[in-house]
């Protein structure tokens, strides 16, 4: 098992290496020079080379990418170019509000999409099993913003409630952040909900036409014990490959909710830097939400692993 | 009731929506099993033998069902009951205790998530009150009986780690393990070796006797049959065709589709003649004639097999079949 | 292998493909008629601002009292075009790889597989978002972004039922009677990722259509006053309250769209391989 979990982590040290290039290329694509960029036309040609010494711009591309990834290394992702504040404390302020929505995401979308996934797979054909297939078709049709809007819209005109403006952390106040919080986390979690749903049900309907679940009922077993000790263990595995490859549409269906509810997450910072063209903050951004979307998808291969025995892990 | 079990009238319905009719698959099918018999089934894959005993389990599960003028009389341990008409728990209290199986593929019979051990004791979980030492002694004991070296090893090994014949003992070890009065076996040896297969039939004779269990063998080979069975039972097509003791039915063979069987089955020695069959193929359920449903594949079929069905009918004591020849032999 | 007429056959007879099919091909004519259907011009001012829906204007007007029936229409265009246009780089670009990765193993296809692992390591709306802060706004930088972060998963498609096909007896049979690389591939080889590919590409159409609406949205994909569905959206989200019909119609356009690729996707799917029906 160690050796398997030190392979894995290995295995994506290559993937890191190649977005980072990938991130910095792109970012060497913009048009026109950075520095320009940002100051407008107000640099005196003063200023713009003592920014473009002060950014290490001036240096050949591979000692720039190095300098940059070593920075990265130590937690250093540069300053921004707008208020020439380090990136990497605000990155991190920011980032417990994008864990916090997606967290509460995926939790939303599990309660909802795995028993109703059960529930239509065991009721096949019938009343529960065609809702859950429309509910599932119309989860994964609806984007999140058009989502969101509906809900505002609907809370709005209706109970004539608006969601509370303003961020407050769950350290500061947990009930008000959770007020908060919960409106833009369901929104997110409904919209991935649908294809766990199909997922579940088709799964399920597989695992349940093997062999030995007719064994597992021969045995005398309970339909509860065949259902959810037998089928649902079996069901899993797909299941969590699709939730750990959903992390990605999680973190970037995060960047457009933070966006409608004014929540002061990654994505908003993210959106924010390339409105004001502050490309550190792009660059740094981008780089560490793609590493975050590694390290997800590298605990759900071994959480796999970890689950089926049938895996070794030599 | 002098028997174990008594089947009456078992007929199987296959659901196909609301606007269609429903199609019989089994009909009319009596059996009766006698304590401590080993009764045989045979026939063709498709013919219903398996599903047959799915509704001995209570096992048929959509779009299956067992037709309501069905009776599956058994006699359990508290006395004689319907099959078809208990509850969902009271069957469950039979399966795996009193009445249990054995499948034709063990390789996919066990959950791959849980080791041999938790496999074990989910059968005597379920019907008994042992602590887990206790189950652990038994299962271990039960590996030993069922000839598996290493068991203490074994029992925290998962499927995957284990060949098909270990893994069909453990089938049988699970299956015996309560007791039962009645086993059933379907196909236990179609999917393994043949050297296997002469072992797991032999393991399946002695453990037979030892635990005074009678065992239902459905298979389509008749070499299986004439190894273990005191009785046999011809299917085809979704019915019962011959009946009879075993040499009986080895020695005076009644049904052209027997004979069909019997002549098909390879015997060394015979290099020369050309392998036998039997042409065309089973018949569609929901397609058949209104005559004898072999007919189309019988040698000697007559303009009466082809109008109307001939009944099964006792040819000598204890010998049943079903076809005209021997119905009008009898008569004239 | 089915004939295409076959999959259009049992397409019909499948009452969610007859859907798929009727939405999608009311969807191109609503979008290639857009000028004969739409009443007024999308971007001129022709009423009252922010008018309710009414005879006149059937979907009510904007903020700018521009008719938002027209402006719908030529969404539609937009829509289409830029799913159309989107998916057409990445399958070509996705098949053209898929093939070459999937024939010449090796060395060829780590390099190939693992700039796809790294492409795919991006949330695919954050990849496009940050493509489209490089290449800058507007239409057609809109169309390459999403093209790009299609690409992946037609590389995979068409590779693995390349590798399966190379199995196939009767490619292993023409290519020791010596067939050249070439039509072996074209002719025995590339047929067999028809199938997955062109479900992939449904599926990829709605997918390509969200992630277009959801970039307009956030002001990084088509530009105002070109009429997009997302940036409609986007320009309406103030006035909501007041004018729920700016909101409402976009929304709906948006969500029957994406839902009719889906279920012809979901049929075409079933109809191609049967396997994976439940």
């Amino acid at each position: 098992m160690r050796n398997y979990v030190i392979r894995r982590i290995l295995q994506i040290i290559p993937v890191l290496l190649g977005v980072s290039i990938l991130i910095f290329a792109v970012m060497k694509l913009i048009p026109g020079d950075v520095i320009s960029g940002a100051l407008g036309v107000e640099g005196s040609p003063e200023l713009r080379q003592a920014l473009t010494v002060k950014y290490g711009l001036d240096k050949p591309y591979h000692v720039q990418y190095i300098n940059w990834i070593l920075g990265v290394l130590h937690g250093d992702f540069g300053d921004s170019l707008r208020t020439s504040e380090p990136i990497f404390p605000e990155m991190m302020r920011r980032f417990s509000v994008t864990a916090e929505l997606t967290i509460l995401g995926a939790l939303i979308s599990w309660i909802i999409a795995i028993p109703l996934g059960i529930l239509a797979a065991t009721h096949r054909n019938k009343g529960i099993d065609r809702f859950v297939r429309v509910f599932a078709l119309m989860g994964v049709s609806i984007p999140s913003f058009a989502l969101s809007i509906l809900v505002i819209l609907f809370l709005a005109l209706v109970f004539s409630y608006f969601s509370p403006l303003g961020y407050v952390s769950f350290f500061e106040n947990p009930v008000k952040n959770l007020q908060i919080m919960i409106l833009p986390s369901f929104v997110l979690g409904i919209t991935i909900a649908g294809s766990i749903m199909r997922m579940t049900r088709s799964s399920m309907l597989e695992v349940l036409q093997q062999d030995f679940i007719k064994t597992v009922r021969a045995k005398g077993a309970s339909e509860r014990i065949t259902i959810f000790k037998h089928a649902l263990r079996n069901a899993f595995i797909p299941i969590i490959t699709l939730i750990g490859m959903q992390i990605g549409s999680l973190l970037g269906g995060a960047v457009i909710i933070e966006q409608i509810f004014s929540l002061p997450g990654l994505g908003q910072m993210t959106l924010t830097g390339i409105n004001q063209r502050d490309y550190p903050v792009v660059q740094g951004c981008v780089l560490f939400i793609a590493f975050i979307y590694i390290l997800v998808n590298l605990i759900t291969d071994l959480l796999y692993a970890y689950i089926d025995p049938r895996i070794s892990y030599n | 009731m002098n028997h174990l079990l008594e089947m009456r009238n078992l007929a199987i319905n296959l659901y196909r929506g609301k606007k269609q009719p429903q199609v019989k698959l089994c009909e009319g099918i009596n059996l009766d099993i006698k304590v401590r018999q080993n009764f045989g089934i045979v026939g063709e894959s498709g013919c219903g033998k398996s599903i047959t005993c799915s509704s001995i389990m209570g096992l048929l599960s959509y779009p299956l069902s067992v037709d309501p003028s069905t009776s599956i009389r058994f006699a359990s341990n508290d006395g004689e009951v319907d099959l078809t008409r208990l509850s969902a728990s009271q069957m469950r209290r039979i399966r795996g205790k009193e009445i249990s199986m054995i499948f034709q593929e063990p390789m996919t019979a066990l959950d791959p998530m849980y080791t041999i051990e938790s496999q074990i004791n989910e059968a005597l979980s379920f019907h008994t009150s042992l602590n887990r030492q206790e189950m652990h002694v038994a299962a271990l004991a039960m590996l030993e009986k069922v000839k598996i070296p290493r068991p203490d090893q074994i029992l925290s090994d998962y499927p995957h780690h284990l060949s098909g014949g270990m893994l069909q003992r453990v089938m049988i070890a699970i299956a015996l393990i309560n007791n039962p009065r009645l086993l059933i076996a379907d196909e236990p040896t179609t999917a393994l070796d043949v050297t296997i297969q002469a072992q797991i039939l032999d393991l399946m004779n002695e453990l037979r006797e030892s635990y005074n269990t009678s065992v239902i063998m459905i298979t389509h080979d008749l070499g299986v049959i004439a190894e273990t069975c005191e009785m046999v039972a011809v299917f085809y097509a979704g019915q019962i065709v011959e009946q009879a003791e075993i040499n009986e039915l080895f020695h005076a063979t009644a049904h052209p589709y027997t004979k069909g069987l019997l002549k098909s089955v390879t015997s060394l020695g015979k290099v020369s003649e050309p392998l036998y069959s039997i042409a065309g193929a089973v018949p569609t359920a929901g397609a058949f004639s209104k005559g004898c449903r072999f007919h189309d594949r019988c040698i000697a079929c007559t303009e009466k097999c082809r109008t109307s069905m001939p009944e099964l009918t006792e040819v000598a004591p204890g010998h049943l079949c079903r076809c005209w020849l021997n119905q009008e032999a009898n008569n004239a | 292998m089915k004939g295409l007429r076959q999959v259009f056959r049992e397409l019909v007879k499948d009452p969610m493909g007859r859907i798929g099919l009727i939405g999608v091909l009311l969807l191109i004519l609503l979008a290639v008629f857009a000028p004969l259907l739409a009443h007024y011009s999308p971007e001129k001012m022709v009423s009252m601002p922010k008018a309710a829906p009414n005879q006149q204007f059937w979907f009510g007007t904007d903020n700018y009292g521009r008719d938002i029936y027209s402006r719908i229409l030529y969404g539609a265009r937009v829509s289409l075009e830029v799913g159309l246009i989107s998916v057409g780089i990445a399958a070509s670009i996705g098949f053209i790889l898929g093939i070459i990765a999937g024939y010449f193993e090796g060395r060829i296809d780590r390099i190939i597989m693992c700039i796809m692992d790294i492409l795919f390591a991006f949330p695919s709306i954050l990849l496009a978002i940050f493509i489209t802060a490089v290449l800058g706004r507007g239409i057609e930088n809109t169309m390459i972004a999403i093209g790009i972060v299609n690409i992946p998963v037609f590389v995979r498609t068409v590779r693995a039922s390349v590798i399966s096909a190379k199995g196939l007896e009767y490619v292993q049979n023409a290519k020791s009677i010596g067939v050249k690389t070439f039509p072996l591939l074209m002719r025995h080889i590339a047929p067999n990722t028809i199938a997955p590919f062109t479900v992939q590409a449904t599926l990829a159409l709605s997918s390509a259509i969200l992630t277009e609406a959801s970039m307009s949205f956030l002001g990084l994909g088509i530009q105002p006053p070109d009429p997009s569905w997302g940036s409609m959206l986007s320009e309406a989200r103030a006035f909501m309250e007041q004018a729920p019909w700016m909101v409402i119609f976009p929304i709906l356009f948006i969500v029957i769209t994406i839902l009719i690729f889906n279920i012809l996707g979901d049929s075409l799917r079933d109809v191609l391989d049967p396997k994976l029906k439940t």
